[in-house]
């Protein structure tokens, strides 16, 4: 197992078939793919490309990862009927999401400010899991890669069996909610219980809706999502916390995704095929 | 010292072809002796590889003790006669969901979006990454069970 940070988290590359020395050579060249994808796509960082399309005046030329991004996030707002739209980093900033974040640097006691008029675009959760998705190639056959919650896992796992992946229990982090069994697959978790912060004393969470352009407010509590790829899973397990426990099963149904949700009375329940183990 | 060759003096170098109306020979008496005496040859060349192979080879046997002996009844405890007295342990009780239930599920309601729903129901199904398998396709042997398998745990970040 050989872990580094990037992107406001800590990445895990786990290659348990592989000796430790080629495990680590594995994970220096992952950590290189994350730290590009960091200082092209970053919003908090003022020199990445995405910071200077955020600040333009005017046209702008974009780079062909910059385009095929903004394609992309174009064709899942779509896919999700406008639930998943990059274009909520105004709302984003308006509520205190102005820089990285890290447990109580984001609260204040001004009340959130009006979102400003032109769009801003956010492409944080979407590039990590492009970033996981495109770690993959790098995997050898055996290997799973761990991006704070985000994940993929490649082949059937070191005994054969698939990987086992723990969900985490929302209402407590200590415990496991459920555990799945996956092979070759892109798992992302959406919840409101750690990026949170407070506003003039209001919780606020990254998570926003793009109707409302503000903390979305759904009758999940999280929404894991497993499909084929990360990113798809990430876009999906984001818009289904946002649409709520009917939407999600509908977006699994029509993406041939699967998944398993938290609803806020504390029952969850699982959409689509999935092995799902107590 | 090479001497050069006579195209014109060389034997063209071609097949002989047969000639029908020439009657065809059998080997003569030399040849065919020759042939026999080269079979015995090998025979008893053979035969005495084989004798040397036969006293080197390792027993076929385990020499402990006579074969039968060396095959556990299929009725004995496989934990060994100590443990013998102990009941087996019983593993947990799950509940297994079948492709029949599905099916059982939407004869019973064709139209209803629920179907897809499992609503924290304990699921054992061979179905991994989407993609459904039967039983028989997982493997047999855990290539890596001596390793420890990973953590690997999904959460928002």
């Amino acid at each position: 197992m050989a872990t580094f940070r990037a992107m406001s988290t800590e990445v895990t590359v786990l290659c348990p078939l592989e000796s430790p020395a080629s495990e680590r050579r594995i994970a220096s060249q992952v950590a290189d793919l994350f730290q590009a994808a960091e200082a092209r796509f970053s919003r908090f960082r003022t020199d990445s490309e995405l910071s200077r399309l955020n600040a333009r005046d005017g046209s702008f030329i974009a780079s062909s990862q910059l385009t095929s991004a903004l394609a992309r996030a174009a064709s899942y707002r779509r896919l999700t009927a406008g639930l998943f739209d990059v274009r909520v980093g105004g709302a984003l900033t308006s509520c205190g999401y102005d820089r990285s974040f890290a447990p109580g640097a984001l609260d204040r006691a001004e009340p959130p400010l009006e979102p400003p008029g032109r769009a801003i675009v956010d492409l944080g959760g979407m590039i990590k899991g492009h970033s996981v998705d495109r770690a993959r190639l790098l995997l050898p056959a055996c290997a799973a890669l761990d991006a704070g919650g985000d994940m993929a896992v490649h082949g059937a796992g070191p005994d054969g069996w698939g990987w086992p992946v723990e969900i985490e229990d929302p209402r407590d982090p200590r415990r496991t909610l459920a555990t799945l069994r996956l092979c070759d697959a892109g798992v992302a978790t959406s919840a409101a219980n750690r990026r949170t912060w407070t506003r003039a004393g209001a919780s606020q969470h990254h998570l926003i809706d793009p109707r409302t352009e503000r903390p979305s407010r759904s009758d999940l509590l999280q929404a894991t999502v497993v499909a084929d790829s990360t990113e798809l899973a990430e876009v999906l397990a984001k818009a289904a916390f946002i649409g709520g426990s009917e939407v999600a099963a509908s977006l699994m149904r029509r993406c041939g995704a699967a998944g398993v949700f938290v609803r806020e009375a504390g029952d969850w329940f699982s959409v689509g095929d999935l092995e799902v183990l107590k | 010292m090479n001497q050069p060759i006579d195209a014109a003096k060389s034997e063209p170098n071609t097949v002989p072809k047969l000639d029908p109306k020439r009657p065809q020979r059998s080997l003569e008496p030399g040849v065919a002796f020759a042939i026999v005496g080269a079979g015995a040859t090998i025979a008893t060349t053979l035969a005495i590889g084989f004798a040397l192979a036969s006293a080197t080879a390792p027993p076929m046997v385990d020499p402990a003790g006579p074969l039968e002996e060396s095959v556990a009844p299929l009725d004995a405890d496989p934990r060994g006669p100590a443990a013998s007295d102990q009941p087996l342990e019983q593993p947990a009780p799950r509940r297994y969901r079948t492709r029949e239930d599905d099916e059982d599920d939407e004869d019973d309601d064709d139209d209803d979006d629920e179907d897809d729903h499992r609503h924290g129901r304990l699921i054992d199904r061979d179905v991994r990454g989407g993609a459904s398998t039967h039983a028989s396709e997982r493997p047999t042997t855990k290539t890596a069970s001596a390793r420890r398998v990973p953590r690997l745990r999904t959460r928002s970040s």
